[in-house]
C-alpha cells in the first residue's frame, strides 16, 4: 500500500511541517523512510479535511476522510462485518462495511465508540 | 621574567598592527592577543539530509526535523558560512538554497544559493553572513534544474563565541 497525496487544486500546495511541496495538480509520493515524519503532521490533516489534498492508497483514492487520514498517521483500520458507517452525511463506505481507527474500538459493546453515538442519533 | 638579557625579548620587539586588525603593538602583546582569539574562535560543522526523492521545494530534515520548522541554530557572533558540500545520489545539477529564520519559518530569507556540478560529490567556498540566534535552513530550490535523491548536505561556519 502506498501514500500518496493528491493536490485537487491548481496551485503548489506547500505541507509546511514536514518540508514538502506538492504541485499544481500533481502528487507526491511519501516515502516509507519518512512515515514517522507525517504521522504527526496537523498540516496535512487539515489539507485532508478541507479538500485540498486526496490521499490515494496506490490503487484507490480515498473518499472517507478518517480513512485518509488514518493511513497518513498510520493508525491500524479494522474492517467489521456486521456493521454500517453512517456519517453525517449519510455516507456508505466500504459497500455495507465499516471501516473504523483501532482507537475507537469500544471493546464492551463491540461497537465503534462514535459508531454508537451515532446510532443514538439515528433512533432519535 | 628577569634581565638583563644578551638578545631580544618579545616585548621589547615592535610589532606592526596596521596590516591585521590586531591592537597589539609589541610581539609579546601580539601573541597573547592572539592566544585570546583562538580562544574564542569556533568553526562548528552543521548537516542536514533527507532521503529518498527529493522534489523542488523540499526542505532538508535536521536529525528528523525540517530545518524549515526548526533549523541549526547559529551561536557565534560576526559568523560566515564559509563551506558548503553536497552529496547526491544521481548525477544532478541541484539549486540548493540557505535559509535563515527564527523558528517555525518566522522571518524566512534567503541568504545564499549554490548550484552542483552534475557530479554525486560537490563543495564550494562561500562567504554567507549569519546573524546570531538565527536558525539555518536549507531548501531544494523551486528552480532547480534537477530533483534531488538522498541528500546529504554540510556546513562549515566561521565565527567567534564571545
Amino acid at each position: 500500500m502506498l501514500k500518496i497525496l493528491k493536490n485537487t487544486t491548481v496551485v503548489d500546495v506547500f505541507i509546511k511541517d514536514t518540508g514538502v511541496l506538492v504541485p499544481a495538480s500533481g502528487e507526491y509520493i511519501i516515502q516509507p523512510q519518512d512515515y514517522p515524519l507525517w504521522t504527526p503532521s496537523e498540516d496535512v490533516v487539515t489539507l485532508i479535511v478541507n479538500n485540498t489534498i486526496v490521499v490515494n492508497d496506490g490503487q484507490d483514492n480515498l473518499t472517507n476522510k478518517r480513512v485518509a487520514i488514518a493511513l497518513i498517521q498510520d493508525n491500524q483500520i479494522v474492517i467489521n462485518e456486521y456493521y454500517t458507517l453512517v456519517q453525517d452525511d449519510d455516507v456508505l463506505i466500504g459497500n455495507g462495511q465499516i471501516l473504523y481507527l483501532n482507537d475507537d474500538f469500544d471493546t464492551t459493546n463491540n461497537v465503534p465508540q462514535y459508531l454508537y453515538e451515532e446510532q443514538i442519533i439515528e433512533d432519535d | 621574567m628577569a634581565g638583563p638579557f644578551i638578545s631580544s625579548v618579545s616585548r621589547s620587539v615592535p610589532f606592526d598592527n596596521t596590516t591585521n586588525g590586531f591592537v597589539s603593538e609589541d610581539v609579546q602583546s601580539a601573541i597573547e592577543e592572539l592566544k585570546v582569539i583562538a580562544a574564542n574562535s569556533a568553526s562548528p560543522g552543521f548537516t542536514y539530509g533527507r532521503s529518498g526523492n527529493l522534489p523542488n521545494s523540499t526542505w532538508l530534515l535536521n536529525d528528523t526535523v525540517p530545518s524549515n520548522i526548526s533549523g541549526r541554530i547559529n551561536f557565534l557572533n560576526d559568523c560566515f558560512i564559509k563551506k558548503i558540500f553536497i552529496a547526491n545520489q544521481d548525477l544532478s545539477i541541484i539549486k540548493i538554497g540557505i535559509y535563515t529564520h527564527d523558528g517555525n519559518q518566522v522571518n524566512l530569507t534567503l541568504v545564499g544559493t549554490v548550484t552542483t556540478l552534475a557530479q554525486r560529490s560537490n563543495f564550494f567556498d562561500i562567504a554567507l553572513s549569519v546573524p546570531i540566534s538565527k536558525q539555518i535552513a536549507i531548501r531544494i530550490e523551486p528552480d532547480s534544474l534537477n530533483p534531488g535523491k538522498n541528500m546529504d548536505i554540510g556546513l562549515i561556519l566561521k565565527g567567534t563565541l564571545t
